[in-house]
């Protein structure tokens, strides 16, 4: 076991740089329209009177916000984070870099090529771009390829962990590179929804190679990806929490077997849920949305599996830095490394998230949320703090790991987190409660006609939580810019804070190391859960909707 | 293949948590479809298909409106399109049952019937329907919840329950 | 290696996660109380289906 430390290269350490640099860059633009957005309900409407005719409208900008933050800052990071974890964890380089960097610059070249549609308002479709809404036709493809780049790249991790696993036969395959790959797998397989949509639908049809589409399986083909992306940005947020987190604290990790245990159910449940995206869609039967929201409940299961052991890892970890009597360690816990902070913050916040996740799963409850700004209020708990501010807390160390210089302004980026913390905690309130009295999501409220007077306070603390974040996220970014420009070397290099387990790794039973049974139960459960619909779908399909432009 | 004595370790509290998440777990679903079948708090089903560059042609959404099916019972068939609602109104008297059949000329949109559990996506091409029994006379507003372009935030209609 | 009575071999000697399982008590109210507040106001909105 001595000798074993397989240092990243700086080649490689500046392709996963590379990586983090393109996320915080779509961060850093994607979230300034969130505050517009969140302002514009409290009554400050910025796109009227300052961003036009840059910015064309409301919905331009939301299109950037949703398209930057949840689907590039987020698969950016997760292909360059889980680059880190299949190299460090195997201890050995890729089997194949060259594919890798194609998969990475075909992402790149994607987000350019959706972007400048949407820069120029002709994709002002949103992030989830429903048909018959019709965008300029390379906004799908920019999309595509962004999807297809992020594949490639996974070729290249499944690769160089079959080369692994070839002379390793008898070895557990390490924690974090497991967890690193079901991402990745659960990843390919959710996507394939979205693969279908544009790549049979949306590009051709977009290219006037197909007169109409049908809507309602075009939705259908999308919540397959829809819901499963959710798991794709979390997943890795849960690695962390799992193998990074407790190390971090000054603990272990509380339960190996668990953490596989609970990452293969994820693998199993997290695509078969979408229909819970499409309760109250008019085309799908209600007995089929019931078996979905079962399905959902079970996937909700690892969730709480997870909430337990990283409890337990962190109680562990206060525990040996002296915490006493019964949450005694809570206090003990590095609260001062903003890394940390950010995590059990993050994990705090996402508590709630997964309660509304919860309501928003419950079949008929979903009445009282569909829509509304409960909904956004939601995601904003679970990708946007769970997930976000928990990947901001692992460019926290990953930064100074990468560039060998001193995170800038270490007080700056603890007061960052707790800005997020308290930003997010206000405006999410504020958003959950408006929603729940049937304020519309999606929707410049400052224009609408319908809004009665008991809104008002809440749409105030929506824009307020809106400048908290604001400041917060720039001033991340700033600790980012000032880490990379930072002349202040580290004496010594950071060592990636890999938890061990409680108990010894090889003693976790094989099956939860083999691969073709869980794929298998995966694919059985798909067909099972899908299979039927789709194919009465695609055979009542009526492809009579041509495309409008209505922005 | 067995290295060591391979076991799958849980903490006795661990083992609770399963036990009692899973339970809770069981409990919600179970209130749920009771919800659901017993005292009917359902969501849409399919009830028909229609060509949404035609709707004239397609009989029912012909004329939009309000039909009496029966006393107190009404129908309701709305139209949804960029950046309205046709009716935009509708009156029924308090005790009323109607069952709202929506869809939509153009692209998505919403239908939420505030202060109700109506609450549908109206997707064109398929027909959304949801029932709701008007107790109290007031006002009620639909508004439309989906992203359907500029005019989305204004697009709303209202039912005026009498006493 | 270190100085807790950590177990190599799965025995069950080391403490177990008292503080965890008082916070995931409370959070299991939580969830109660505040999925059971929406589960009301879904009561409170009536009916969607008259046969």
């Amino acid at each position: 076991m001595t000798a074993n430390v397989y240092q990243l290269t700086a080649k490689e350490k500046r392709f996963i740089g590379w990586h983090f640099i393109v996320a915080v860059a779509a961060l850093s633009i994607g979230s300034l329209f969130g505050p517009f957005q969140a302002m514009e309900h409290a009554g400050w409407d910025f796109y009227e009177k300052f961003l036009n005719p840059l910015f064309h409208s409301y919905y331009e900008g939301l299109t950037l916000h949703g398209v930057l933050n949840a689907l590039i800052w987020t698969t950016f990071f997760i292909t360059g984070f889980i680059t880190f974890l299949v190299i460090y964890g195997l201890k050995r380089p890729l089997r194949y870099p060259k594919l890798n960097q194609l998969g990475f610059w075909l992402m790149v070249i994607g987000l350019v090529i959706a972007a400048v549609p949407i820069l120029l308002n002709q994709a002002s479709v949103l992030y989830t771009f429903y048909p018959p809404m019709k965008a300029s036709p390379a906004f799908y493809i920019g999309v595509t390829l962004v999807v297809v780049g992020s594949w490639i790249e996974g070729y290249g991790f499944y690769l160089t962990y079959y080369q692994w696993r070839k002379e390793n036969l008898r070895t557990r395959t390490p924690l974090i590179t497991f967890m690193g790959l079901i991402t990745m797998v659960m990843w390919q397989i959710a996507t394939l929804g979205a693969a279908a949509e544009l790549l049979v639908d949306l590009i051709p049809w977009s290219l006037g190679l197909r007169a109409g589409l049908d809507p309602q399986l075009d939705r259908t083909y999308f919540w397959w990806t829809g819901h499963p992306l959710v798991y794709f940005w979390l997943l890795p947020a849960y690695i962390s929490w799992y193998t990074f987190l407790p190390r971090q604290a000054g603990g272990k990790l509380f339960s190996d077997s668990l953490a596989r245990f609970s990452f293969w159910l994820f693998l199993l449940l997290s695509v078969p849920v979408g229909f819970h995206h499409q309760y109250v869609d008019p085309g799908v039967p209600s007995g089929w949305k019931m078996v979905h929201s079962l399905l959902t409940y079970s996937v909700f299961f690892p969730s709480m599996l997870t909430a337990f052991t990283v409890v337990a890892s962190l109680e562990n970890a206060g525990r040996a830095r002296g915490g006493k009597g019964l949450l005694g360690w809570l206090a003990k816990l590095p609260w001062n490394d903003p890394s940390v902070a950010a995590q059990l913050l993050a994990g705090i916040l996402f508590f709630f998230g997964g309660i509304g996740g919860l309501v928003n799963a419950s079949y008929n409850i979903n009445l009282v949320v569909h829509n509304t700004s409960w909904v956004p209020g939601h995601f904003h708990l679970t990708v946007s703090t769970g997930v976000t501010l928990t990947f901001m807390g692992i460019l926290y160390w990953m930064v100074p790991y990468l560039t060998g210089k001193e995170l800038w302004c270490k007080k700056c980026a603890v007061v960052q987190v707790w800005l997020w913390f308290i930003g997010m905690t206000i405006f999410s309130n504020a958003m959950h409660v408006v929603g729940l009295l049937g304020a519309p999501r999606r929707t410049p409220l400052g224009q609408a006609p319908y809004i009665p007077e008991e809104w008002a306070g809440h749409l105030l603390r929506v824009g307020i939580g809106g400048v908290i974040l604001l400041i917060s996220v720039y001033l991340f970014v700033a600790v980012m810019i000032g880490s990379v420009l930072t002349k202040k070397k580290l004496s010594t290099e950071v060592e990636p804070p890999v938890a061990e387990s409680l108990l010894d790794p090889q003693t976790t039973p094989s099956w939860l190391d083999r691969w073709v049974p869980w794929l298998v139960g995966a694919a059985i459960l798909l067909i099972i859960a899908y299979g039927p619909q789709l194919v009465y779908q695609i055979s009542t399909a009526q492809f009579t909707s041509p495309g409008f432009r209505v922005w | 293949m067995a290295n060591k004595h391979e076991s799958m370790h849980i903490d006795p509290y661990e083992k609770t948590w399963i036990i009692v998440s899973l339970a809770m777990l069981i409990v919600f679903f179970g209130a749920i479809t009771v919800a659901g079948l017993s005292f009917g708090v359902r969501v849409p089903d399919p009830v028909a298909r229609v060509n949404p560059n035609d709707l004239a042609a397609s009989g029912t959404f012909a004329e939009p409106g309000l039909k009496e099916v029966a006393p107190k019972r009404y129908e309701a068939y709305i139209v949804a399109q960029t950046w309205s609602f046709t009716p935009r109104e509708i009156e029924v008297p308090a005790g009323s049952i109607v069952k709202f059949y929506v869809t939509s000329k153009d692209v998505q949109h919403g239908f939420k019937l505030q202060n109700t559990n109506v609450n549908m996506q109206i997707v064109p091409g398929q027909v959304s329907s949801l029932s709701v029994k008007f107790d109290e006379p007031g006002e009620y507003d639909f508004i439309c919840t989906e992203y359907c372009g500029l005019g989305h935030a204004a697009m709303y209609g209202k039912v005026i329950v009498t006493p | 290696m270190s100085k807790e009575q950590l177990p190599d071999n799965g025995n069950e000697t080391f403490e177990h996660p008292k503080g965890a399982a008082v916070i995931l008590a409370i959070f299991l109210l939580l969830i109660i109380i505040l999925w059971g507040s929406v589960y009301l106001i879904m009561l409170s909105r009536g009916v969607t289906f008259y046969g």
